[in-house]
């Protein structure tokens, strides 16, 4: 089992990292956190960045060393939290509902489509050739980084809640450039604040479903 | 007995500890002496007056430990994130005031300590790593010069845009490519990295912020840029950039190295392929990687070009090395190497999720992860060298003899790099070689550690053995500056350096920024 110890501060961590995009400050990184263990840093010196991350797993997937760093991440941030601070709740996957074929009927140039971060990442090997399929199929967009890493939004985490993490400003650069009519998303705690800050329609995949099914239907009669 | 009688009897040179004075001495500039700390209290006490941070906890210096290479190791006294050009002026003033040395580092992707401070000051410039402004009729882009080329191609993506080349490794900055050069499989057709910048925003050593190009301040642009960051700090660069395109990429298989390497040298001087280079699995088993942005250079290269090469196809490549290995049990060990070898990279240099009707996607993250994942290891040891056309055949040859010496494993990458008459000047003090005309050319030379263990004095060992060679042909090297001071007057000659020795007194008179990688 690798631990932060095995660090050697390639930086690939840092590159789909939400939280370094946000500050550019290597402290605030898988690599930041796993350097300054190795060089001593106490509970007081963590307790100042570790609650930064939004635990998304972006860099265990990006580390070669394998270190999987989220999970103790959020062990760390649990124990600095004072009582009554309750962890991340689950988040429902939407895999099997993105496998679905209204999905695939059902997507449009125009969409952006929003894969769950957390829930993608600690399952990129298996999942991430049929995203890339599905976003090649159909033309949308995806919030899937050049590494293949879903961008996160980072809505409902303890990060965002202990005022770490601007969501605002992580879904300004989810939108950048992106010209787009309708927003599937997976995680339904992102649809509220999306459509607010983009005035588009929101729809979580199984509505999208839904959707489709009934048109198809509708198409039958 | 006089030191010159000395020299007469001996094979030491006339002064054995001069900066020229390093053949068959490993390790050298991998821990020069660390900076005492002279009025370092005053210095921190002035930059916290005028409210720059400065973060001393070990926790926060030890970040950077070391560099991509892994081999020096030293502490800065205090960590500067850069933040502005106003506060990295305000430092470099101070720092000039206090004569603190400033080690500036990007992606840290030095291989001789070059971005490892040995006390003194580290800027770290990722914290200014924002793309400013993209012309999108232009075809250029304002950024700020710490950001990783891997974050400038994500933002330019958003537009359709794409930079023109730039290292196949993620986590590039920049800043620190226009320093030392910067090599893509597309530098034979566009030039290095370096020769994509339009102008630039400095720091100088002395704290004035100038913007230059070749049309202003050109004497600090021809400094600036490969000047290893000896003569100011980039803090903003503007970048000619290019509509993306997708890649369609062909393989072509060699059994030794010469006609590969000379089947490279024709295709560049064609002008038919607007991507190549070579990536050996062994020195029997060597590929020249070729690709197009467009079908219509593609069709024109299969009609025109492509019955020119000596290479062979997948198919026939692995018929010829069963036959060449049937009859030489001795080597199976070797076929059977080159097999897994195969069987492992070969799904890695053309993923599903990057590829798209046959064409590549994102071909520096399929590159650069596979170099990660595949060549290397915590210790980033790729000497280099650079040459002329006429000299890049032996200098490849001899570079993979040292290789065979020290590892049973590795790979060599070669690329052309195309020359802009026009910055002639820009090339004086760098990787590229005096004697190149049209082209340069380069050859990185990486163990393949394959589980083993090597010490830190055989790496250094090897690399400078292949540093040795450049020597020895008059040539120079590229990339990551890997010989640096120990090689610069053999390599380069006492009257060049002692040339930009004098105009870096002028610029830096407390010779503090960088100091100890050229000079």
């Amino acid at each position: 089992m690798k631990s932060y110890s095995d660090c050697y501060g390639c930086s690939l961590c840092l590159l789909s990292c939400p939280v370094w995009l946000q500050r550019r400050d290597v402290r605030f990184s898988a690599q930041g956190y796993a350097k300054a263990m190795q060089h001593g840093a106490d509970a007081d010196a963590m307790a100042k960045v570790l609650p930064a991350c939004i635990q998304c797993g972006a860099c265990d997937v990006l580390c070669p060393e394998k270190i999987g760093l989220t999970a103790w991440i959020g062990e760390e941030v649990q124990k600095a939290q004072p009582a009554g601070v309750v962890r991340d709740g689950y988040v429902a996957d939407c895999f099997d509902l993105s496998c679905a074929p209204a999905v695939r009927q059902g997507l449009r140039v125009d969409d952006l489509y929003i894969i769950d971060a957390c829930v993608f990442h600690s399952n990129h090997a298996k999942r991430v050739g049929h995203y890339e399929s599905l976003r090649q199929h159909t033309g949308c967009s995806m919030n899937l980084d050049l590494n293949r890493m879903a961008i996160p939004t980072g809505i409902g985490s303890l990060s965002v809640r202990l005022q770490c993490f601007d969501v605002r400003k992580q879904i300004e650069w989810l939108m950048q450039g992106r010209s787009v009519q309708r927003i599937i998303v997976e995680n339904p705690a992102d649809q509220a604040l999306l459509a607010e800050m983009t005035g588009k329609p929101v729809l979580h995949v199984s509505e999208l479903i839904e959707y489709e099914l009934n048109r198809s239907s509708t198409k039958d009669a | 007995m006089s030191l010159s009688e000395h020299t007469t009897c001996s094979s030491l040179p006339a002064d054995p500890v001069a900066a020229d004075a390093l053949i068959g001495i490993p390790r050298q500039q991998t821990n020069p002496s660390r900076w005492q700390g002279e009025q370092w209290a005053e210095f921190v006490r002035s930059l916290r007056e005028q409210g720059i941070e400065i973060r001393e906890a070990r926790a926060d210096t030890g970040i950077y430990v070391t560099d991509a290479g892994g081999l020096a190791y030293g502490m800065p006294h205090g960590v500067v994130l850069a933040r502005s050009t106003e506060q990295i002026a305000a430092l470099m003033k101070a720092a000039q005031m206090f004569a603190v040395p400033v080690t500036v580092r990007g992606g840290g992707l030095t291989t001789e300590g070059e971005s490892v401070a040995f006390g003194g000051i580290l800027l770290d410039m990722t914290g200014m790593s924002r793309v400013l402004h993209v012309d999108r009729e232009a075809l250029i882009v304002r950024t700020q010069a710490g950001i990783f080329w891997h974050l400038l191609a994500e933002v330019l993506r958003r537009d359709g845009l794409d930079y023109i080349s730039a290292p196949l490794n993620l986590s590039s900055s920049v800043g620190g490519t226009l320093g030392v050069g910067g090599i893509d499989v597309n530098s034979s057709k566009y030039g290095c990295s370096a020769d994509q910048a339009i102008s630039l925003q400095v720091v100088t050593p002395t704290g004035e912020i100038v913007e230059c190009s070749d049309d202003e301040n050109s004497e600090l642009f021809e400094r600036i840029i490969l000047g290893y960051g000896q003569f100011g700090i980039i803090t903003e660069a503007s970048l000619h950039i290019r509509p993306y395109t997708p890649l369609r990429m062909h393989y072509f298989y060699y059994a030794a190295l010469k006609p590969c390497v000379e089947d490279l040298l024709m295709l560049d001087a064609s002008q038919a392929c607007d991507y190549t280079g070579i990536l050996t699995m062994m020195d029997s088993a060597i590929t020249l990687l070729v690709a197009f942005d467009s079908d219509e250079r593609e069709a024109e290269f299969m009609a025109q070009v492509k019955p020119k090469l000596r290479g062979y196809g997948e198919l026939m490549f692995a018929l010829h090395l069963a036959v060449s290995f049937s009859w030489r049990p001795w080597k199976w060990k070797e076929a059977l190497f080159l097999l897994r070898r195969k069987r492992e990279l070969f799904p890695d240099l053309q993923p599903a999720q990057h590829m798209q009707d046959g064409r590549m996607l994102d071909r520096t993250v399929v590159f650069s992860r596979a170099v990660w994942k595949h060549w290397g290891d915590r210790h980033m040891v790729i000497p280099d060298l650079a040459t002329s056309r006429d000299k890049f055949v032996q200098a490849v040859e001899r570079g993979n003899a040292v290789c065979r010496k020290y590892f049973p494993y590795y790979t060599l990458y070669c690329v052309g790099i195309r020359l802009r008459d026009d910055h002639r000047a820009h090339y004086e003090l760098s990787s590229i070689p005096a004697d190149a005309e049209g082209w340069a050319y380069g050859c990185e030379f990486e163990p393949m550690y394959n589980g083993v263990e090597y010490s830190r004095d055989r790496l250094q060992s090897f690399k400078n053995e292949i540093y040795d060679v450049g020597v020895e042909l008059e040539t120079s090297y590229y990339r990551f500056g890997g010989m640096m001071k120990g090689y610069i007057r053999r390599a380069l000659g006492d009257a060049v350096v002692e040339k930009h020795l004098q105009l870096k007194r002028q610029a830096d008179p407390a010779m503090i920024l960088n100091r100890d990688v050229i000079f």
